[in-house]
């Protein structure tokens, strides 16, 4: 089986004596739509924060590209794009500084990638405003372009839909869909059950911090109406142990 | 992207983000403005000066406003005990904790730039930010005593300018900020807050410092040595060779003239502390969480 690009080993995290996440153990393979399901609260943007080298795990490791991340080890980061909650920006520079900004990190981006990823996630007219009178949906919008900005082999993203009108999700779902046409391995933490159910080939539901279901999503939907029954399902007999 | 590569380039988007903030222009116009001030005052006083001054002091404040002495002066206004020092804890709070609130630190170490080259870069684009702010008082003072020179004798004395004096001036103000910002910076990493790394690098700039060496001078002369070793007046002892014979000084010197260190070791003390403030920023910064 070929090298996973994502590897989490009982991937662990106590913040004091609360459980934030406890022996989470998966791969995410080249090529794939990986979806990372849970209720607010279960411990997805945590994961995230340790995937991306932000947090220091309590326990087990996080591999990208077959190298280990922890906050002081993160070279195999350059590859990864990552959309982690509401993006932070500089204010007061413009959408298309700030993205400037970010490409002298990659010799290989230059300003035309600048203007076509401003242009992949509909923000090319409003790139020259400053990012301070940027509404969510567009930090949303800016988030993403800055994450594929050098075409990442693996995308990690945190609630990519949140803020976004309805219009703005599809958008973002065909994007994914795209992307991951392409050969972009995506990792899409999100509670919107069906956003997740339209892109994504496998999926983890995480619950309480432990991950109590994984597998594709065709097995996960067997005798069920749709992802969010399964999920319920699946949250609700978690809940009885 | 080899690591030297990653920090230079980092270091250049440093002084790019500095260059686009509007604090960083209103912090130097502000500074202008004070320096300028100090000089009509100075100059004012000079106009009329008062009856019970004595004469050799009058010369003493003339020269300090006239090239070539006056250029030295000129610098000692932004050294970290003054005015300097206020500007470079506002910069610095401003530059480091702000990254947090914006969330912008992600940014960077998401994509797998290290801890420890972010915070280098970091604090060398803050140090050149200090260093052209300390260059504001050059400016200013040697644009109003240039005008003061050339009114008064009719000329520009460019060929008596001490350069490398200046220059070296320059080094040693820029020297003077560094402990109030590296103390600002780690105050900054360690609570992630604006708020308090303004609280604490203030604080201690404006009260604690000088209570503590007026204090330590009400105790006895032997308890005020220790005060020498505080940098403020590790500051002024730098700074000595800039402000000799200038009776136009300001703050704590007149408390702590006679027991300056010499300006060698007072240079290695400030480094110290500076490298001291940076080593424990990087110790929390590297085990740090960064959430939220």
């Amino acid at each position: 089986m070929a090298e996973p690009v994502l590897r989490l080993q009982r991937l662990t995290k106590y913040y004091g004596v609360v459980r934030a996440v406890e022996n989470l153990t998966l791969e995410v393979y080249e090529g794939e739509c990986f979806g990372f399901l849970g209720p607010n609260g279960a411990g997805k943007t945590t994961t995230i924060g340790m995937i991306l080298g932000l947090l220091w795990p309590t326990a087990g490791q996080v591999q990208v590209l077959g190298q280990r991340v922890t906050p002081t080890h993160t070279v195999a980061l350059r590859q990864v794009g990552a959309l982690v909650g509401t993006p932070g920006f500089y204010p007061y520079l413009s959408g298309r500084e700030n993205l400037r900004l970010l490409a002298r990190l990659y010799p290989e981006v230059d300003d035309a990638r600048v203007d076509q990823v401003l242009e992949q996630v509909g923000l090319a007219e409003v790139g020259h405003r400053k990012v301070k009178g940027y509404s969510t949906g567009m930090k949303q919008r800016l988030g993403l372009a800055a994450a594929l900005l050098h075409r990442p082999r693996l995308l990690v993203l945190d609630e990519p839909t949140n803020g976004l009108d309805p219009v703005g999700m599809a958008e973002v779902r065909d994007l994914l869909r795209r992307l991951v046409g392409q050969g972009v391995t995506v990792f899409l933490s999100s509670h919107l059950l069906h956003e997740v159910e339209q892109v994504c080939d496998r999926v983890a539901i995480l619950h309480r911090g432990r991950i109590v279901a994984q597998g594709p999503v065709a097995d996960l939907l067997v005798g069920r109406r749709d992802l969010e029954e399964a999920f319920m399902a699946v949250v609700q007999s978690s809940q009885t142990f | 992207m080899t690591t030297a590569t990653l920090f230079f380039t980092l270091v250049r988007m440093e002084i790019r983000k500095l260059r686009s903030r509007a604090l960083f222009w209103v912090e130097a116009g502000l500074l202008a403005l004070l320096v300028a001030a100090l000089y009509v005052a100075l100059l004012a006083m000079l106009a009329q000066p008062p009856q019970n001054m004595p004469p050799a002091v009058v010369e003493e404040i003339r020269a300090s406003l006239h090239w070539p002495q006056g250029l030295l002066a000129a610098l000692a206004f932004g050294n970290g005990g003054e005015l300097g020092g206020l500007f470079a804890v506002v910069l610095t709070a401003a530059v480091v904790a702000q990254e947090y609130s914006w969330r912008t630190v992600h940014l960077w170490l998401g994509r797998g730039v290290g801890r420890g080259v972010y915070l280098a870069a970091k604090a060398l684009g803050v140090a050149l930010g200090l260093g052209l702010l300390a260059l504001v008082p050059l400016l200013v003072g040697g644009l109003v005593t240039g005008l003061a020179t050339w009114h008064d004798t009719g000329v520009l004395p460019w060929n008596a300018i001490p350069w490398s004096q200046v220059f070296t001036g320059w080094l040693r103000v820029g020297l003077t900020l560094a402990p109030y910002a590296a103390l600002t910076l780690l105050v900054a990493v360690v609570t992630r807050s604006t708020l308090a790394a303004l609280g604490v690098g203030l604080g201690y700039n404006l009260l604690v410092e000088n209570l503590a060496a007026e204090v330590l001078l009400l105790v006895s002369p032997q308890a005020a040595r220790v005060a020498r070793y505080l940098p403020g007046l590790a500051a002024k002892a730098v700074l000595a060779p800039l402000t000799e014979g200038l009776q136009v000084e300001m703050g704590m010197q007149r408390a702590g003239a006679a027991i300056l260190l010499k300006p060698g070791p007072a240079a290695g003390l400030l480094l110290f502390y500076t490298a001291l403030a940076l080593g424990l920023a990087w110790w929390a910064f590297r085990r740090q969480d960064v959430t939220g």
